[in-house]
């Protein structure tokens, strides 16, 4: 293969995206020869990777000959063996130890030329562990800008499920750097479906905080996707979240829509108690207070504190018993609020409204004191 | 933790020293005989090739040479114990012996002691405090980590050593319970802890000392730390920790009920902690999957791994098993949460606890008290539909005993409450024949007879509580059947029994509940049965008994009408004014004040009767009757001698009020307006007249003073001089002072110049035009109809008027009834929108409604829409039926029908008005005649000549109804073939000149010709 049509075929694995500029440590690496030796059959021959063409794997007896062998990719009983330099220990030993940022650097150099035969199927290879190891590395090392371009090169749709979890390592620090629209740039090409149901946990944290932040528009486009993973246990709670993004948006008919969808659920099941959030604050919306109070009252006593709609529903039910004149119930439940979940947002308005409540009645002082 | 483990988290330190379990190499030799140089080098290569067991001789040898050495010497046996130590180690992890064990402590032991600062002094105290740990020493492990986590060794830790040590010790602790010395461990983890699951492994061992010492106040500001998902939270022991203090808060002595609650939150049942670890189990073994594929070798986190999922599986079994044998406490959870969130006020949440208990825990032994907290709780919140279900729910179990009455009787006050009387009914006998010496009982018959009088079933009352009389001779029963027989009895106008039967409440129960109301209703009998004294005496009695009973204010009424009755004016006027001090009921303080104001003219006092109406209506602006009470002052002041302020203050009440359309009495001031003015006006004019004259006509004075005759018929001639003015000249007396001193003539002729002077020379028609102008400019609309409406009936100059549905929104309901039948004859679809608003829109001015149904009636029968006439006039007399005009609907009912040829209906109709006494007169003679006309209709001659016959015989005073019964009855002849009959019918009718004239006589006539 000629150095150029190495260099075609790693292009062919890029999006061609304004990330490519930071892909400069592929096309330094990528177009590496990779000795492996040959184990196939039986066999023990040098042989080298050349590159990746069209769904095809092509090797070389010696890279700078003209001759190549070209086999496809999921070749059966293909056995290709790679010896890692003997530093590779150290490097495992840096990436147990956390030192990512030392171990990508050390690594690069024998890492790279790995990365486009990523898809080469780990019965046929025995570099995963290295990539994968690299990855990792590179994922939560300070290496930002070149994680990122990794992951858009990454082809997700044909490796191993367990790189998605890096992918989502890398989204998360592009939202906590304030990157939403790169993480959601890089999510849109992870593939969440059945067969990667374990990755919906994720997707639904990163969607709820993206929810938590007031992006509502992102946050309604990550529910969507993880509704549209049918039998998972989480697209019904997709949906009720939907529900509530289209209240915090005003679209109040919307947000009946989507909870009749899926409801109605039962006291047990884990969707209950942000079911009834919904509703109640549907009803609110309506100016129907004591439907409200009816349902996240029911909302409160089935779920758990550990719950996500557990804050809210308890500020609501604050709210509301404040409306009902009952200033000591609510007092308690604003309390509870600041306690346990004092960094929300609902800890913070618990506190401000405490903070204008009326003094306790006397019974209540003596309660508090003993 | 078992044995097993403790092997495995062995070779975890073996592993973390660098070091396998692996089988000793090398054979056992005789070490005695070898050269120091030789063991050494022995042992060394040994140990180097981690042949451990294989080194002990060699090294126990080197402890034998050296331990009796000097310092200098000895101090080079401290890796030879460390080793020795390993060696032990490395032989229970693969024998489990724990005398191995034991052994390996000891070496470590001795080092320490020997060496306490030495190299070795951090690994040594690491492995021994896993050797104790090995022998379930923990509290000895514990203080090995104390040691290590003290100076000077802690400075010797790594970071991951120092976390490890926190960890084991806190987990040491934890274990062994020892709360006092382990609080300060426990609180060092949380403070150095990184991880989350740390954090909170920290947080749960101090929480579980706190509990333990009866910190409640630390304890719940840890709480915060275990909200999440971590490993901590789901220990049972931990959970069952939080429940006890949540119990103990929540004692009678403590009372912390909200603090409890909190704790009660955090409890994990055993459910969900083994749905929690079978999760757990399931990732950890998934990722320990995912280990050994990406690795060859056994790494320390694989043991890690294989530690965690084997105490997982243990607790996971341990949990089955508390739930295969009825040792779960979910049901006892949910239970304390649900009281405590009724002690903390929290209703709502305290309902929909135990509702969730009754649904979970059915067969429960305590299903009882949930379903009743749960039932108590719905009725305070006033969830109607849930009370109902749930009482229900309670009342059918035969079981269920204890709050049964309390149960039953809120039960029927919700059932009234939503309506569901035959439900209700049906408890509330069922009850009280069950249960009639309960106390309950007399609750139920005070709601029982309240329901039957709301729904004026007063049959029903009087059947049902009768019967209870003669079954039940004892309180509770009787005595409310007794109280509500006598209401009935009132009801129906059976007075003389019902004063009987509330005597009876007064002589046997008059320390009950009734007697107080008893004793009014017994003065209200007497009222109604016009015998004044004893109900004064009974009301006066009344409201010395009871001063701040609900019925004062009617008692106070009825005080007043007594005494006005009796000529005590004085004291009716006090009733009077007492009773809105003691009443909200504006109907009765209306009545009140304008019962006073009657009592007043009827004695002259006129002035205080406009003070009267003035107070009323200054006091009763926003909801009284204020244009009665207009109505009323002006004919005070007309009785004062000021008609002039009368229709001053008419008239600023029709220009205040008149654009309210609901201001119903705007319209009959609008009429006595124009009536007052006409009448004062012509009173005023002749009264002047005859002053004037009998002043200036010496003639006309003398006869009118000596001729008695004459002043009679004088005054029949002007009928409308002031009666007054007209009596002061019947004695004779009088009038011949007048011969001699005109001064009363003098004084009268002042006054009623006066009076000429002041009143208005506006016409009615010229004040209502310019109140109109006025009215129309600042879009008054309604006030404006009302001028037009009224001016129309003065003069007319509103006929070419066009009206719109405009209009129709703003009228008042007798303008709505002009506007109708001004345009019924060209557009009929208005004027019904115009009554049709009337009736549906005006429910309070029934007069208006009734014209409107009866003019809908006609409206109807004239456009041939018999059906919706029908509807009209059966609407008329369904809700007027004791109105004088009802006769009208009758008649036009049936008018209707015999149009629409219903004649047996129509007939029926008719039979009414000749059923019925007080409407005898014409409406008979019609409704006989109709009869007739509607059997002429049908060709049945017979019938149809008897009601002629009977109309021209018995109502020949009405000539036109008459002379129609002689036509027809001629016609009828004829048909019959009786031709000499017809001609005699027609004679006799010829031959009465008080019929002649009539709209029949020209076709009499010409019949009589054709015959």
């Amino acid at each position: 293969m000629t150095p150029l049509r190495q260099i075609a075929c790693l292009l062919a694995l890029v999006i061609p995206t304004a990330a490519f500029a930071q892909n400069s440590y592929l096309l330094e690496y990528g177009t590496k020869p990779v000795p492996v030796r040959n184990r196939t059959g039986g066999a023990d021959t040098q042989l080298y990777l050349m590159g990746v063409d069209m769904g095809e794997l092509i090797l070389r007896y010696d890279p700078n000959s003209r001759q190549e062998i070209v086999i496809p990719l999921d070749e059966a009983g293909l056995q290709l063996y790679f010896a890692p330099p003997k530093e590779y220990n150290d490097h495992i030993a840096l990436i147990e130890a956390g030192r990512y940022d030392r171990a990508v650097d050390e690594m690069r150099s024998y890492a790279y030329p790995l990365v486009q035969y990523i898809q080469l199927p780990p019965e046929n290879v025995n570099f995963h562990p290295i990539l994968e190891r690299f990855i990792f590395a590179l994922s939560n090392s300070s290496h930002f800008d070149e994680a990122i371009a990794m992951m858009q090169f990454l082809p997700f749709d044909s490796i191993d499920p367990r790189y998605v979890n890096y992918a989502f390592t890398v989204t998360e620090r592009l939202v906590d750097a304030g990157r939403t629209n790169d993480a959601l740039a890089l999510l849109n090409r992870l593939p969440i479906d059945e067969s990667r149901a374990e990755l919906l946990p994720k997707l639904m944290n990163f969607a709820n905080r993206q929810r938590e932040a007031g992006n509502m528009t992102e946050a309604l486009f990550l529910y969507e996707r993880i509704q549209a993973v049918r039998n998972s246990d989480l697209a019904d709670e997709a949906t009720l979240w939907t529900a509530y993004c289209n209240l915090e948006m005003s679209n109040v008919e919307k947000a009946k829509l989507f909870v009749e969808m899926v409801g109605p659920f039962q006291p047990e099941q884990a969707a209950y108690a942000l079911e009834k959030l919904v509703q109640g604050r549907i009803y609110l919306e309506q100016g129907d207070d004591f439907e409200a109070m009816r349902n996240i009252t029911q909302g409160v006593v089935a779920g758990s504190v550990s719950d996500s709609a557990m804050p809210e529903l308890l500020y609501l039910s604050a709210t509301l018993y404040e409306g009902r004149e009952k200033p000591d119930v609510a007092r308690e439940i604003y309390g509870e609020v600041d306690l346990f979940y004092t960094r929300t947002s609902w800890g913070e308005k618990s506190r401000e409204r405490l903070a204008e409540l009326p003094a306790p009645t006397p019974e209540e002082s003596t309660e508090a004191t003993q | 933790m078992t044995p097993t483990v403790r092997t495995v988290s062995f070779i975890l330190l073996l592993t973390l020293l660098g070091l396998s379990a692996l089988p000793h190499k090398g054979q056992a030799q005789d070490a005695s005989t070898y050269t120091l140089t030789e063991l050494q080098d022995e042992a060394q290569a040994l140990i180097e090739s981690k042949s451990f067991v294989a080194a002990r001789p060699f090294l126990s040898e080197l402890v034998a040479r050296f331990e009796n050495e000097s310092e200098e010497l000895r101090k080079n046996l401290e890796p030879v114990y460390f080793y020795l130590g390993i060696g032990y180690m490395v032989e229970y992890s693969e024998t489990l012996n724990k005398e191995e064990l034991a052994k390996a402590t000891e070496w470590f032991v001795r080092l320490n002691k020997e060496f306490p600062d030495g190299k070795f002094a951090v690994m040594s105290n690491l492995a021994l405090a896993d050797c104790y740990r090995g022998q379930q020493k923990l509290k000895e492990a514990a203080n090995v980590y104390k040691r290590l986590l003290s100076s000077p060794l802690e400075y010797r830790l790594k970071v991951s050593e120092r976390e490890e040590c926190l960890r084991k010790i806190t987990e040491a602790y934890y274990v062994e319970s020892a709360w006092a010395e382990g609080v300060p461990w426990f609180k060092r983890f949380l403070d150095e802890a990184r991880s989350p699951d740390d954090q909170a492994d920290a947080a749960a061992a101090l929480m579980e000392a706190y509990i333990a010492q009866g910190m409640f106040n630390e304890t719940i500001a840890l709480l915060p730390s275990l909200v999440g998902d971590s490993p901590a939270r789901y220990k049972l022991k931990l959970n069952v920790a939080l429940m006890t203090a949540g119990d103990k808060l929540a004692t009678n002595e403590i009372q912390r009920y909200n603090e409890a609650m909190l704790m009660y939150r955090m409890v994990l049942t055993v459910d969900e902690i083994l749905v929690w670890q079978e999760a757990r189990l399931a990732d950890l073994q998934s990722q320990l999957n995912l280990l050994r594929l990406s690795s060859t070798t056994v790494t320390d986190r694989a043991v890690e791994l294989e530690t965690e999922i084997f105490n997982t599986q243990a607790q996971i079994d341990g949990l089955k098993k508390m739930q295969n044998e009825g040792k779960s406490y979910t049901a006892d959870l949910q239970l304390r949460i649900a009281r405590t969130y009724l002690l903390t006020g929290r209703d709502w949440e305290s309902f929909y606890a135990y509702l969730a208990l009754i649904e979970a825990y059915p067969d429960h032994p305590n299903v009882e008290d949930f379903l009743y907290a749960a039932f108590s709780a719905a009725t305070e919140l006033h969830l109607t539909e849930d009370v109902i279900k749930l009482g229900e729910k309670s009342l059918s179990n035969p079981k269920f005993k204890k709050y049964q009455p309390d149960v039953a009787i809120k039960l029927a006050q919700f059932y009234l409450e939503d309506e569901e009387y035959e439900a209700f009914y049906v408890l509330a006998q069922d009850f009280i024949s069950k249960n009639p010496d309960n106390r309950y009982s007399a609750q139920f018959v005070f709601l029982l007879g309240s329901a039957y009088i709301k729904q004026q079933r007063i049959d029903e009352l009087l059947n049902v509580f009768s019967g209870y009389l003669k079954k039940y001779k004892e309180r509770p029963v009787r005595e409310g059947s007794l109280y509500w027989v006598g209401l009935g009895q009132i009801f129906v106008g059976q007075y003389v029994e019902a004063e009987k039967t509330f005597t009876t409440i007064l002589d046997e129960y008059s320390d009950g509940p009734y007697a107080e109301d008893a004793l009014y209703r017994r003065g209200i009998c007497y009222f109604g049965l016009q015998d004044y004294t004893r109900a004064q005496e009974d009301l006066e009695t009344f409201v010395e008994k009871y001063p701040n009973s609900k019925l004062r204010g009617e008692t106070e009424y009825f005080l007043g009408d007594i005494n006005a009755t009796l000529a005590n004016v004085g004291k009716a006027l006090k009733h009077y004014d007492n009773v809105e001090k003691y009443t909200n009921s504006r109907e009765y303080i209306r009545n009140a004040y304008f019962q006073k104001g009657k009592l007043l003219e009827a004695n002259e006092r006129y002035a205080e009767m406009v003070e009267n109406f003035q107070q009323y209506m200054n006091k009763y602006r926003a909801d009284g009757d204020l244009t009665g009470a207009l109505f009323e002052l002006g004919r005070a002041r007309e009785l004062q001698g000021r008609p002039h302020e009368m229709l001053s203050e008419y008239y600023d009440g029709i220009m205040r009020f008149g654009n309210d359309p609901m201001a119903y009495g705007i319209d009959q001031i609008l009429n006595a307006y124009a009536e007052k003015y006409e009448s004062n006006r012509l009173e005023i004019d002749e009264s002047l007249a005859f002053l004037k004259k009998l002043k200036q006509d010496q003639a006309f004075r003398d006869k009118f003073i000596s001729d008695r005759a004459f002043m009679f018929s004088y005054f029949d001639e002007h009928p409308a001089i002031t009666t007054d003015v007209q009596e002061m000249f019947y004695p004779r007396d009088f009038r011949d002072s007048l011969k001699k001193d005109m001064t009363p003539v003098n004084d009268l002729l002042a006054v009623y110049q006066k009076r000429e002077q002041d009143f208005p020379r506006e016409t009615p028609a010229e004040t209502f035009r310019k109140g109109l102008t006025q009215a129309e400019s600042s879009q008054q609309e309604t006030l404006a109809l009302r001028l037009a409406m009224a001016l129309d009936r003065l003069d007319g100059s509103q006929s070419g008027r066009l009206f719109s549905e405009r209009d129709i929104v703003f009228a008042s309901p007798e303008t709505l009834l002009w506007i109708g039948n001004s345009v019924k004859d060209y557009d009929d679809q208005l004027a019904i929108s115009a009554y049709s608003t009337v009736v549906e829109s005006h429910v309070g001015a029934e007069q208006s409604v009734l014209n409107a149904l009866l003019a809908l009636g006609d409206l109807y029968t004239d456009t041939q829409d018999f059906n919706q006439a029908i509807y009209a006039y059966t609407e008329a007399e369904n809700r007027f039926p004791a109105d004088p005009a009802i006769v009208r609907a009758v008649l036009g009912k049936a008018n209707a029908l015999l149009e629409s040829r219903q004649f047996n209906s129509a007939r029926e109709e008719y039979e009414k008005v000749v059923a019925r006494r007080d409407w005898r007169g014409e409406p008979q003679a019609e409704a006989l005649f109709m009869m007739g006309l509607s059997y002429y209709e049908q060709q049945k001659w017979e019938e149809a000549q008897a009601y002629f016959q009977r109309v021209y015989i018995g109502y020949f005073a009405f000539a036109d109804w008459a002379s129609a019964a002689y036509y027809y009855s001629g016609q009828t002849l004829l048909k019959m073939g009786d031709r000499d009959a017809a001609k005699r019918t027609y004679e006799e009718f010829l031959a009465n000149e008080a019929l002649r004239g009539s709209e029949y006589d020209q076709k009499i006539q010409d019949a009589m010709s054709n015959l």
